[in-house]
């Protein structure tokens, strides 16, 4: 039986692409509006398009910060990409105010520091340096993988596993914790190597 | 490090795709010739960034309808971020444009709508959106003109554009397209970086006039030029893309190294 | 088939009439834009005064004959004439045989812009026999308008008393072919019967039977006439740098030129040639004939501007250069007054079975390299 899929449509995420990239690898993906079915899912993935002041007002608005930790504590799989990846920290500051996230990690969201050198949102595709966890597995270090934001995170807690780039500093780009990971970047948007980290996160069991 | 990109636009109207000189368009083909010549799925892995534009003067809903039901053809087995464009005029559009497949979406007529700009940037985040400029040279390349409404309507001097326009909207990255390279696949205008060496904050990148590999090699090489766009479907299907790609890095540009094929 | 190949750089094929390569296996087409690059064109230029100053005058109505069809390189040149040079062109059409619509609208916005035109049409009977007798005995489906585009030109040129004809460009400098004419400015009858009459003229005209007067249009004014009249004959793109690209730039810009909707049959392009049918049947042809067609011309053009690479445009010619033009067959048939067996036999007769084979058509044998 295909595993099902979920992937958490708070409306304005780009959710087509990441719904596409889940079927093209042969499972049973769902859009889920409603934070009280997540268990029917094994894994779930929070994507995002637009502000983290968005976001963040959004799931706090139709509970879903709340399903979430259930959903994590429990266990099962996670994963946030670029503002879903940004919601997963304690607060951002974009959207000029600051606002909450769900806080699965520690570490604040915050634009990146220009000298006026960098061009901002960090745009195209740059170069991933990776452990060699599960989740990376067939994909070389150093791999290229699509980002587009002007906020990111520095640090975080020495517990989580870290997958860094450079953009003027160097940035996390990928983070993960046991059963919870997040990308800066898109890898539904990634060619063959986003599609391959979607690939092993969602043959984990 | 942060790479440089190759972008590859498609220009669509009517159910078919097709070619622009100096934006006058020439018919090519549907979309089943695009995905038998151009090779769609393998086209892609050379590419960055893939962009569809609604060239149709004045679109009904029901064009944008169909001209989405296009892209979806497309997007389902190619992984590249999309940017959509061409007709948006209200915020609905925009929020179609993103329902329906958008990475970003690009705005030209509209970037003086500050309303539709703060707004779509408010709820999906500036660096979703895309602008594009259309302009021509006046006085010998003294300054230029910016036109809207498909190169018909001429709006302001890019000087102007500059100073009053663009430090006050909200937006990710600007392409500067040239109407008069437009087509003529003799090379892209370099010279109009030569208004952007105090950098602006955003990515730029060019459009208009690329024929050969080499001339995307030439844009690729300016040091303030994030990208490079090319519409031009019978100059580069086929191998073009993937030949640009490769005399591109072996010219010391830096872009992603992507494989061949979709392999997993 | 015997070795056949190609320019190094562009895709001209060794088939070619009239054609000569170099050492580096450039053809001479190839070879002329180096040349081009380093010639003295402002001593051209010189020259071109000199010979329009030689013409100019207040007391004349015209000065100088054009030669158009409301395509880009007719339209450029007179637009240069007149606007540039301050000339008093009279421009020429010979009627183009099975007119399209795009290049009546064209001729007519040409027109519009203030031009002064003649349009020449000949007899149609007699056009229409010497076409075909070009059809079957040359594999030439427009031979009689080839012709007239000389001869009618020069018959108007003595009737008008205007000494000085301007053609766009000289094809086999420009093109690929006999390119000794590179660095002459002017030419004479003889080039003209050698080089774009396929020295196939005296033969097509005796086969015919038309008499003196239905031939009057196809044939040259007498030797004396032109004498008389002193009567020079020229290329315009002797003068300066030809780019075909950019006259039809200056075309669309100017003279109010129109593109087909779509790309035209046997190409990608959309721009050039768009006024008669025929010209599809003529371009089969040259395929049969010689191995390349349409999408093979443009291409090499394009090479040579620097706007393609050599090995997109082997794809775009094996894409397109074996167009049938099968669509029309029935309105050339009704034209030459013809049964479409004969028509189809013709064609066989004339497709080179050393470059093709035919399964349901005629297929070639060779890969361009």
């Amino acid at each position: 039986m295909k595993k099902k899929i979920g992937i958490i449509n708070i409306g304005y995420g780009n959710i087509a692409s990441v719904f596409n990239a889940i079927k093209f690898l042969g499972y049973d993906a769902c859009l889920e509006k409603n934070p009280k079915n997540i268990f029917k899912y094994s894994h779930i993935i929070l994507p995002g398009v637009g502000s983290f002041a968005q976001n963040s007002k959004l799931i706090n608005k139709y509970g879903w910060n709340e399903s979430l930790k259930e959903y994590a504590k429990s266990g099962l799989y996670l994963f946030g990409i670029c503002v879903g990846m940004q919601l997963m920290f304690e607060d951002g500051s974009e959207g000029g105010e600051v606002n909450k996230g769900i806080g699965f990690f520690k570490g604040h969201c915050d634009k990146f520091i220009t000298n006026n050198d960098l061009n901002l949102p960090h745009v195209g595709f740059n170069n991933v340096k990776h452990k060699n966890t599960k989740i990376w597995n067939d994909i070389p270090n150093d791999s290229p993988f699509y980002f587009v934001h002007s906020y990111r995170i520095c640090s975080t807690s020495k517990v989580n596993i870290i997958s860094e780039t450079t953009y003027g500093e160097k940035f996390i780009s990928f983070i993960e914790n046991q059963n919870i990971f997040a990308s800066q970047f898109h890898p539904e948007k990634s060619h063959n190597s986003g599609l391959k980290i979607l690939k092993n996160f969602l043959s984990l069991n | 490090m942060l790479n440089k990109r190759i972008i590859f636009a498609l220009l669509y109207c009517d159910g078919f795709f097709y070619l622009s000189r100096n934006f006058r368009l020439q018919k090519v083909g549907d979309i089943d010739w695009l995905i038998n010549n151009f090779g769609f799925g393998d086209t892609c892995h050379f590419i960055d960034e893939l962009v569809c534009i609604l060239v149709k003067k004045k679109p009904t809903q029901e064009d944008k309808k169909k001209f989405l039901e296009n892209i979806e053809k497309l997007r389902k087995k190619i992984f590249i971020p999309i940017t959509i464009g061409g007709g948006i005029s209200s915020i609905d559009d925009v929020e179609n444009y993103f329902l329906n497949g958008a990475d970003k979406i690009l705005i030209n007529s509209k970037i003086y709508d500050s309303e539709l700009m703060f707004k779509t940037a408010e709820l999906w985040g500036e660096q979703s959106i895309s602008i594009m400029i259309d302009y021509q040279a006046i006085n010998n390349n003294e300054d230029y003109n910016i036109f809207t409404e498909s190169g018909t309507k001429s709006l302001m001097t890019l000087s102007n554009f500059k100073d009053n326009i663009l430090p006050k909207i909200p937006y990710g990255e600007l392409i500067l397209n040239s109407i008069d390279k437009d087509g003529n696949g003799t090379g892209l205008d370099l010279e109009i970086m030569k208004n952007f060496n105090n950098k602006i904050k955003s990515p730029i990148l060019l459009m208009g006039g690329a024929g050969k590999p080499e001339h995307i090699l030439e844009g690729l090489k300016i040091k303030n030029v994030s990208g490079v766009l090319t519409a031009n479907l019978f100059n580069f299907l086929g191998s073009g893309l993937e030949i640009a790609r490769k005399k591109s890095i072996d010219n010391g540009i830096s872009l992603a190294n992507f494989e061949k094929s979709i392999r997993l | 088939m015997k070795d056949i190949f190609w320019c190094k750089n562009c895709l001209v094929m060794s088939t070619r009439p009239r054609v000569t390569f170099d050492e580096k296996g450039f053809c001479s087409a190839c070879r002329w834009v180096e040349e081009k690059e380093k010639l003295d064109w402002k001593k051209r230029e010189e020259k071109l005064i000199q010979l329009l100053d030689r013409n100019r005058s207040e007391k004349k109505q015209f000065d100088c004959i054009t030669t158009v069809s409301g395509g880009k390189d007719g339209s450029y040149v007179t637009y240069n004439l007149k606007n540039k040079y301050k000339m008093n062109p009279l421009s020429i059409t010979i009627r183009p045989i099975t007119e399209t619509k795009l290049g009546i609208e064209n001729l007519n916005s040409f027109i519009s812009k203030g031009y002064d035109h003649v349009l020449v049409s000949p007899d149609s009977e007699a056009m229409r026999k010497l076409c075909k007798l070009g059809l079957t005995e040359m594999g030439f489906p427009y031979y009689g308008w080839l012709i007239a585009i000389h001869t009618a030109v020069f018959r108007v040129a003595v009737q008008f008393n205007i000494p000085l004809v301007f053609y766009s460009e000289d094809g086999e400098v420009e093109y690929g072919g006999d390119a000794k004419n590179k660095h002459n400015g002017t030419y004479n009858i003889d080039y003209i019967k050698h080089a774009y009459l396929e020295g196939g003229y005296q033969k097509i005209l005796k086969k015919s039977g038309l008499n003196e007067r239905e031939l009057y249009w196809f044939k040259f004014p007498k030797e004396d006439e032109i004498k008389k009249l002193n009567l020079e004959i020229t290329h315009y793109g002797f003068y300066e740098n030809w780019d075909p690209y950019r006259n039809y730039e200056i075309a669309k810009k100017h003279c109010g030129l129109k593109e087909n909707e779509t790309l035209n049959d046997g190409s990608y392009t959309n721009f050039s040639q768009t006024d008669q049918k025929i010209y599809l049947l003529h371009t089969y042809f040259m395929y049969l004939k010689f191995g390349f067609g349409r999408a093979n011309q443009d291409s090499c053009i394009d090479i040579r501007r620097g706007s393609m690479s050599r090995e997109q445009a082997i794809h775009l010619v094996n894409m397109y250069d074996d167009m049938y033009p099968e669509h029309l067959f029935e309105e050339y048939c009704e034209y030459y007054k013809m049964n479409m067996k004969d028509f189809l036999e013709n064609i066989d007769k004339w497709a080179n079975k050393d470059l093709f084979e035919k399964k349901n058509k005629w297929v070639p044998k060779f890969k361009i390299k």
